[in-house]
């Protein structure tokens, strides 16, 4: 019933919607619809439409984290005072004006639970007006209500009509320090830059929701569309880019509607503009949010890792993102993101700006998700490819677009593995989970390769349909860690070998150059001697019979003359003592004195 | 009857020394290239911390002795088990537990100089096979963390024992899914 009402109401959006939907080039292969998951219930229109706000936390935590897991180096000390937008690492902005009172370790939001070293900072504004606070925490205990308050996409602005700035530049993006926010949290500027050089031709702008419980995007694009598209306008203006494309699931129908006004009235604006940007509806199939779905959807291109969809000119972005490109055009650096919560277990299913660095206790307290039970569990992410947060003073990162909230039941337990193929026919990248899976088991790296682990998106469908409840993406990721460790242990070994081998190769030169020194000097040695000895009958007598052969230019004798020296051996032996010279000096004259008469 | 005994011994002299030349082939590669690069495969295979605890100056080494059946597999510490069975499988030799003569099996280390203590002596940057000691004379040396290999060749040198040997530190790169139950 509730499919058919909802049938109903795309077809009538769409005879309604009057703009001509392009069809999209391709389908996706494998993939989930959302008519199969009867167990996922997204959050209601209604509930996904507001944005609400939360008082903020007294601290923020932020992880001295990148992309990939590289630690950063504070660029704050403890006990500094630091303003919002301010950066404390590279990459990485406070988000509240407040003192940094440690840079130590604590939980982050991550699968492993571990900890990272994280900078804090105590926020001011709460110190300043702590009796305000108090009073509106009291007020709000006292209506025991959330406080939903009408929609400000970020605390700091509060102009209501849109002021079109100029221009957009990488500068802005840097400084703004915008991170993707899809869900992948990969940074904006090293996306741009990387393809500095390429030219763009399409834009995609991805409002697709990266999974079917998430309305972070919809909320967004339903509060804030005029802003969305006019940072859209600007990143087009910014690549040059021939056409943009902005994709959003044909059953997002607030955010539809919300989009297709805004840009009618940008249209009203600057028509000829415009006409570059298109919506363009899909079929919401889990993973259409996937970068590499998405493109194959809207262009038909299958660009496999290492490849990237830029080089073949053709770059995604998140909704999101275009809206951080917006703030940043107005020289607001990115510091909140919107947050789904949903789940079966949540009490008050919402979506709340947040700011970076807020715990994520703070936030279920604030919004009245808190779990009281432990049979609760708390996911980052959705229910597909997300994560268990194992500690909840954990901060809010680029990368948390949800937290969902389910029963703690434990996974049932893995079945064998009957071999039915259901996992062939559901994987959006075409592998064979069901082959991997042996290969997976038996940490065969060489069986892996050859069945193309490294393409797999871990987007979980494989785990959705598997009869047998085998944690297959479980075990693709252990897989893919095992993989990387090992390629990362050969990697170090082969360094240290070089090394190695070059230290061989500089003490082998090392020592073959003391023996030629040693050499040399023996050789300088011994003409210095020889130049001594003949020197010595030169100076005495000038008769122009005694140079001939023995004579050697002392002192001129150079160093590599040591083959010369030797052949000049016949010379006499270096005189042991001045009486023995003056002796052979005597006998020489006395032979000279005879030859001539 | 003869005639027999005759084929029979024929047939069993051919089998003989069929099978010992086909014995001799498989036995190890004749061709100095076919040695060469078993030599590569066996020394890829070893960690490369060029400690020598093996008992030879270097991996190398260590890879050579082993093709030429001087050396037996199990005499690699810092690879371990893990090592040996790789060897065992590309080999085609008995896998043997790690020779106890040799040193314990000990995790993944790391060499940190007491900085207070060193009086910049440069005899540890000269024991270090893989260059990962900087320092200068009568200056404070440190360990570059990244690139030393724990293989404790700088243990013995140091005259004022102001080199230790600490587990290597679990960065975050090194974290790994747990295997699913």
């Amino acid at each position: 019933m509730m499919r058919w009402l909802d049938q109903c109401r795309r077809a009538k959006h769409r005879s309604a919607g009057g703009q001509a939907q392009i069809k999209p080039a391709c389908r996706m292969k494998g993939g989930i619809a959302l008519s199969a998951m009867s167990s996922i219930t997204p959050v209601s229109d209604a509930a996904s439409a507001t944005i609400i706000a939360i008082e903020p936390s007294a601290i923020i935590i932020l992880p001295l984290l990148d992309y990939y897991h590289q630690e950063l180096t504070p660029m704050v000390i403890p006990g500094q005072t630091v303003t919002a937008g301010m950066p404390v690492a590279s990459g990485i902005l406070s988000t509240v004006d407040g003192t940094v009172t440690a840079i130590e370790g604590r939980a982050v939001a991550h699968a492993s639970g571990r900890t990272a070293v994280c900078v804090v900072i105590e926020d001011h504004s709460l110190a300043e007006d702590d009796t305000n606070a108090a009073l509106a925490i009291e007020e709000q205990h006292d209506s025991n209500k959330l406080s939903r308050q009408s929609i400000t996409p970020n605390g700091s602005l509060t102009a209501t009509s849109v002021s079109t700035s100029t221009r957009l530049t990488l500068g802005n993006i840097q400084a703004a320090a915008i991170h993707g926010l899809g869900g992948a949290g990969f940074s904006t500027v090293k996306k741009l830059s990387d393809f500095a050089d390429k030219p763009i031709q399409t834009l995609i702008i991805n409002a697709v929701e990266c999974e079917p419980l998430l309305s972070c995007d919809v909320a967004l694009m339903v509060s804030d569309a005029v802003r969305i598209l006019d940072g859209i306008r600007l990143l087009v203006e910014m690549l040059a880019c021939n056409h943009c494309v902005i994709a959003i699931e044909d059953n997002r129908i607030a955010a539809i509607q919300s989009m297709e006004t805004a840009l009618k009235k940008l249209q009203d604006k600057q028509g000829s503009f415009v006409a570059n940007i298109k919506l363009q509806l899909i079929p919401p199939v889990y993973p259409s949010g996937a970068e590499r779905m998405l493109v194959q959807i809207i262009t038909g291109m299958d660009i496999c890792p290492p490849n990237r969809p830029a080089n073949q000119g053709v770059l995604c972005l998140n909704v999101a993102t275009a809206h951080a490109a917006w703030l940043a055009a107005n020289h607001q650096p990115m510091l909140t993101r919107v947050v789904t919560i949903a789940g079966p277990k949540a009490a008050q299913p919402c979506n709340v700006r947040v700011k970076f660095g807020t715990p994520i206790r703070h936030v279920l307290e604030q919004t009245g998700n808190l779990p009281t039970d432990t049979a609760v569990r708390i996911r980052v992410g959705g229910p597909f490819s997300g994560y268990n947060l194992l500690d909840t003073e954990a901060a809010i990162t680029a990368t948390c677009n949800c937290l969902t909230l389910d029963a703690a039941s434990a996974h049932p337990t893995a079945e064998p593995c009957i071999r039915c193929g259901a996992c062939n026919e559901v994987c959006p990248v075409e592998l064979l989970p069901q082959q991997l899976l042996w290969h997976a088991r038996a940490e065969d790296l060489a069986g892996l390769d050859q069945f193309n682990l490294d393409q797999c998106i871990k987007c979980g469908c494989c785990d959705w349909v598997c009869p047998s409840s085998i944690p297959l993406t479980d075990y693709f990721r252990f897989a893919q860690s095992v993989k990387q460790t090992r390629e990362y242990r050969i990697a170090q070994a082969k360094l240290a070998e070089q090394r190695f081998q070059q230290r061989q190769a500089r003490q082998t030169a090392r020592k073959q150059k003391r023996k030629l020194d040693i050499d040399r000097r023996k050789a300088e040695l011994r003409n210095r001697a020889a130049g001594k000895t003949t020197a010595t009958p030169d100076h005495a007598d000038q008769h122009p019979t005694t140079a001939n052969g023995t004579k050697a230019p002392a002192g001129t004798a150079t160093l590599a003359d040591s083959t010369s020296a030797q052949s000049s051996s016949d010379i006499p032996p270096p005189a042991d003592s001045i009486s023995d010279t003056l002796a052979r000096i005597k006998r020489q004259r006395s032979s000279q004195a005879n030859n001539k008469k | 009857m003869n005639d027999i005994l005759v084929a029979l011994l024929i047939f069993a002299l051919a089998a003989a020394a069929m099978g010992y030349v086909l014995g001799w082939l498989a036995d190890t590669p004749h061709t100095g290239d076919q040695q060469a690069a078993l030599v590569d495969t066996v020394n890829a295979l070893l960690p490369q911390t060029q400690c020598a605890q093996c008992g030879y100056p270097g991996c190398r080494p260590y890879a050579e002795a082993i093709i030429n059946g001087v050396a037996a597999i199990n005499r690699c510490p810092p690879g371990g088990d893990q090592t040996i069975i790789a060897l065992a499988e590309l080999l085609g030799r008995e896998f043997q537990p790690l020779d106890a003569t040799v040193y314990a099996e000990k995790p993944p280390l790391v060499a940190r100089i007491v900085e207070a203590h060193c009086i910049g002596c440069t005899l540890c940057i000269d024991a270090c096979p893989v260059d990962a000691i900087a320092g200068a004379a009568k200056l404070m040396h440190t360990v570059i963390a990244a690139d030393c290999t724990g293989c404790e060749l700088c243990l013995p040198p140091c005259p004022v024992d102001c080199i230790e040997l600490e587990p290597v530190v679990d960065n975050w790169s090194g974290w790994s899914w747990p295997k699913p139950a």
